[in-house]
């Protein structure tokens, strides 16, 4: 109870500067008679999603599933990748300017293409979810384990440990927090990817909400929509940090301990 | 297992012993060059060096002496440029095959998401020994460290000594023969550090092991050692190799003795800082 309190206390600043911004938009709006095709008011936006609640949830989930189904198949393929490109150095050599170039192309300007490849179903959300999202969690994780104590490495020669004991007991334990802040950077580029899928060409989802509003001049609708946008991905967020919190607790908490100290 | 050791008494000027001695460890006519940018550095020249089985050898220098090198040629992490290294007759990676060589370093070097228990079991891990016996060994070694009941604390929640103790214990776990330490207690306070030379004391005498200890610290060479290798550095070359005679049991009220005094005198001008 305590600890909800104290929580409450530090995190009243915060609160404050979100219901301080939002009763400023508000004063604004109503004092200068801002249209609300312009920039509707924080009331006339709750007023707009109350009216269209019921219609947003399934717009949410197919947004939702693209971006989840392609952060979870990038991620894994960014592990896959980082685990070869460490194993071998040859493989790294080939794989890393590649890396680099794929980084270098504004993979959303390809979205067109994507369509064109995989249509205008949940499997181009996915793709271009996945394709924006492995990056940060191969670089992540390539770090994480390529920065063991040259000693721990040492240790394991003289006991003539395998590969595959380097890679499961040093490399990749040492990794997981770094994979862990990999993924917190893919969360919200998994949304974009999916949305921009959305904006393409499609009939469900976020982008697509945004789409017809825009169409409509229905502004609040288009502040819903991204709303919930940053909402889904403050979810994720947060599932994420638990998933952390969960793995990490005992075993890593030498890391909280040296942030503190 | 106790081998009739000849015991040889070296002077400065006999150092170099052939390498095929059957002695446990030995070190012919060693040459280290490292290839760095701005030219070659000769860490070691021509060293020779024998160590008996069970014997307790401190190598004593400055640093930059090329003593660690010397642990690291022995471990076999590195290969000489010239000269070989033999354990047992056999090849340092026939050796480190064999699951002989047990490494300490300064700083513990533990691996942080690992308990205790965890951290030594790592090793037997590697080694594939079955859980069972895994636990059974666990349990012995931590015994002989003093680290019972700590079994499943995190290596931060643990002081200093007890890291070492613990670096040892995983050192132990797998019964290497020969126990190669770099600076081990080099990171510790002085109190702590005396402890930690008798305790390794105790465990020498209990367990047997070939121990190779590099240290910069004179009270500690005179303290631990049955012999110590005094080096000089760039390029690392023998300087001496002086028997400590000193009785054992060793109380740490021994260094008030005349000996030991007279001993860590003549380390101290061997060095060249007297």
């Amino acid at each position: 109870m305590t600890d909800i309190l104290e929580g409450l206390r530090r995190s009243s600043a915060s609160i404050g500067t979100v219901v301080g911004f939002i009763l400023v938009w508000q004063t604004l709006v109503m004092l200068f008679h801002v249209p609300t095709w312009l920039v509707p008011a924080p009331t006339a936006i709750w007023a707009e999603f109350v009216k269209q609640a019921h219609l947003l949830g399934r717009h949410v989930m197919t947004t939702g599933t693209g971006a989840v189904g392609g952060l979870v198949i990038g991620a894994m393929t960014g592990l896959v990748l980082a685990i070869l490109m460490v194993q071998s150095r040859i493989l790294a050599r080939i794989l890393m300017p590649l890396l680099v170039i794929d980084q270098s192309v504004p993979k959303l300007a390809l979205a067109p293409i994507f369509v064109i490849w995989f249509g205008t179903g949940m499997m181009t959300r996915v793709v271009i979810a996945m394709v924006i999202s492995f990056f940060p969690v191969v670089i992540n994780a390539i770090r994480g384990m390529t920065t063991v104590d040259r000693r721990v490495n040492d240790l394991m020669a003289t006991i003539s440990a395998s590969r595959l004991d380097i890679l499961t007991k040093v490399q990749l334990p040492n990794a997981v927090p770094y994979i862990f802040s990999g993924l917190k950077v893919a969360v919200p580029l998994s949304i974009i990817g999916a949305v921009v899928a959305e904006f393409m060409q499609s009939d469900s989802g976020l982008g697509y909400v945004v789409l017809v509003a825009v169409g409509n001049v229905n502004t609040p609708m288009v502040f819903v929509a991204v709303l919930l946008m940053a909402l889904l991905s403050l979810s994720l967020f947060a599932a994420l940090s638990l998933a952390e919190w969960l793995v990490m607790r005992g075993r890593f908490n030498y890391l909280a301990i040296e942030n503190d100290g | 297992m106790l081998q009739a050791n000849t015991v040889v008494s070296l002077r400065a000027d006999d150092v170099r012993v052939p390498a095929m001695d059957a002695s446990d460890i030995a070190l012919s006519e060693i040459t280290k060059v490292f290839q760095t940018r701005r030219g070659d550095v000769h860490a070691l020249d021509a060293v020779s060096l024998s160590i008996r089985n069970k014997e307790f050898v401190c190598l004593l220098g400055p640093s930059g002496c090329g003593k660690s090198t010397i642990l690291g040629l022995i471990a076999g992490l590195a290969k000489p440029s010239a000269g070989t290294v033999t354990i047992d007759g056999k090849s340092v990676d026939a050796a480190r095959r064999a699951h002989q060589i047990g490494l300490v370093f300064q700083d513990a070097v533990l691996l942080p998401w690992r308990t205790v228990s965890e951290n030594v079991s790592l090793p037997l891990e590697v080694l594939k020994i079955p859980r069972r016996e895994r636990e059974a060994r666990i349990k012995a070694v931590l015994r002989l460290v003093g680290l019972e009941g700590f079994e499943r604390r995190f290596p931060h929640e643990l002081s200093g000594g007890m890291k070492q103790r613990l670096g040892i214990a995983r050192a132990l776990s797998f019964d290497p023969q020969v126990l190669l330490m770099d600076e081990p207690f080099g990171a510790l306070d002085a109190i702590t550090r005396d402890n930690m030379s008798i305790e390794l004391l105790r465990i020498w005498e209990q367990r047997q092991k070939t121990v190779v200890f590099v240290t910069h610290s004179i009270g500690e060479a005179a303290f631990l050692s049955d012999r110590v290798v005094v080096l000089t550095p760039r390029p690392g070359r023998i300087a001496a190799v002086i028997d400590n005679a000193l009785p054992r049991p060793r109380p740490l009220n021994m260094r008030d003795s005349a000996e030991f005094i007279a001993l860590s005198r003549q380390l101290r001008t061997l060095l060249g800082t007297e």
